[in-house]
């Protein structure tokens, strides 16, 4: 405390100029001032829930040490507002979004997973040698030729024949395999 | 400070202010809190009323209070001295020293200084709030009502010279 003040406190007590508020009245007073605002504001028929608003912010403000004025508060009550509003429709339409997604979405999906077998079980699995037969089985596709007559000319087909001579006939009986399919 | 828009901030911000000083007051001149409050919202609803028409407010205020501590005195204690009630202290002073007394009130009613720091001061030297209390009411840090203070403690201190008085030891 400086001088400056002792003095002046000094003064004030030698000559009872002042009027003492105990700290229990003083946090009364501070405590009363806004519930008594609001009395006088709804008397007077000044009340609205906007302006009530706007005395909080102004009052929170001042509370935390922070010197607000009246129109500051009118602007930081209408950005919160502006801010609040915008969030929760920013909410509303993700929800609503999400809500769609799931209800339109494909059906599940089983996925069927195999559980890993233990460790010995493929250990033993891994050595024991795969029987070449069986495994030559699987491979080899039996392939069997098909072959369809040509249809010939009417007329013709027995002349045709005749004309190739025995070394022709030779040949296509090497090639005229039996086959399994009946041909149509 | 910046002069707010509308009536009703205007007044907002001007019962914030004033609010703590005039409850204080009534408080020192009513005993009972509950009553102190009740008339304490007379006072402001009166002055709503007539808002525009007042220049000097904090001035209407205590003239407005002291009328209305009269009626409550005549319509539930006609018996009381409501003189009394406001010059309490200052009849016990004779004299010499009835005469510094009234220097230094005056000395501390001329002071140069905004409407805030007026408050802050009667706040601090006359009802004797702690620097806590006046920060959380007038919206500053504690250290600023400190500094704020000191100042207006200097200005004081100043003015007495300034009438004559060289040191303390001439008024104690």
């Amino acid at each position: 405390m400086s001088d400056d003040i002792k003095q002046l406190r000094v003064l004030i007590d030698t000559y009872k100029l002042s009027r003492p508020v105990s700290p229990e009245l003083q946090q009364y007073v501070i405590d009363s001032r806004m519930p008594d605002l609001r009395h006088i504001l709804m008397k007077s028929g000044k009340y609205s829930l906007i302006a009530w608003l706007v005395i909080m912010i102004f009052s929170l403000f001042r509370k935390y040490g922070l010197h607000v004025t009246m129109i500051q508060s009118k602007i930081i009550a209408g950005i919160t507002a502006a801010a609040v509003a915008s969030g929760s429709a920013a909410a509303v339409y993700g929800g609503a979004r999400y809500i769609i997604k799931a209800a339109g979405g494909p059906s599940a999906q089983v996925e069927e997973t195999v559980k890993e077998p233990e460790a010995g079980i493929k250990k033993q699995n891994e050595t024991t040698p795969v029987m070449p037969e069986e495994q030559k089985r699987v491979d080899v596709k039996r392939t069997i030729p098909v072959y369809k007559e040509k249809p010939a000319p009417a007329g013709e087909k027995t002349q045709s024949k005749d004309r190739k001579g025995p070394a022709k006939k030779k040949n296509a009986a090497e090639e005229d395999t039996v086959s399994d399919i009946p041909t149509l | 400070m910046k002069k707010p828009k509308g009536p009703a901030d205007e007044f907002t911000q001007a019962y914030m202010e004033y609010y703590p000083l005039l409850l204080s007051s009534l408080l020192a001149r009513v005993s009972n809190p509950e009553e102190a409050r009740d008339l304490c919202q007379e006072v402001f609803i009166i002055f709503l009323e007539k808002f525009h028409s007042i220049t000097n407010k904090r001035a209407w205020l205590y003239g407005t209070l002291k009328n209305v501590v009269y009626q409550h005195y005549a319509r539930k204690k006609p018996d009381v001295d409501i003189d009394g009630v406001f010059n309490d202290e200052g009849l016990a002073f004779t004299n010499g020293a009835r005469d510094a007394r009234i220097m230094i009130a005056e000395a501390i009613e001329q002071v140069e200084c905004s409407e805030e720091d007026r408050v802050l001061l009667d706040l601090i030297a006359i009802h004797d709030y702690s620097y806590g209390s006046v920060a959380e009411i007038l919206g500053l840090s504690r250290r600023q009502v400190e500094y704020r203070y000191g100042q207006l403690a200097k200005s004081i201190l100043d003015y007495l010279k300034s009438r004559g008085i060289k040191g303390l030891a001439e008024l104690l």
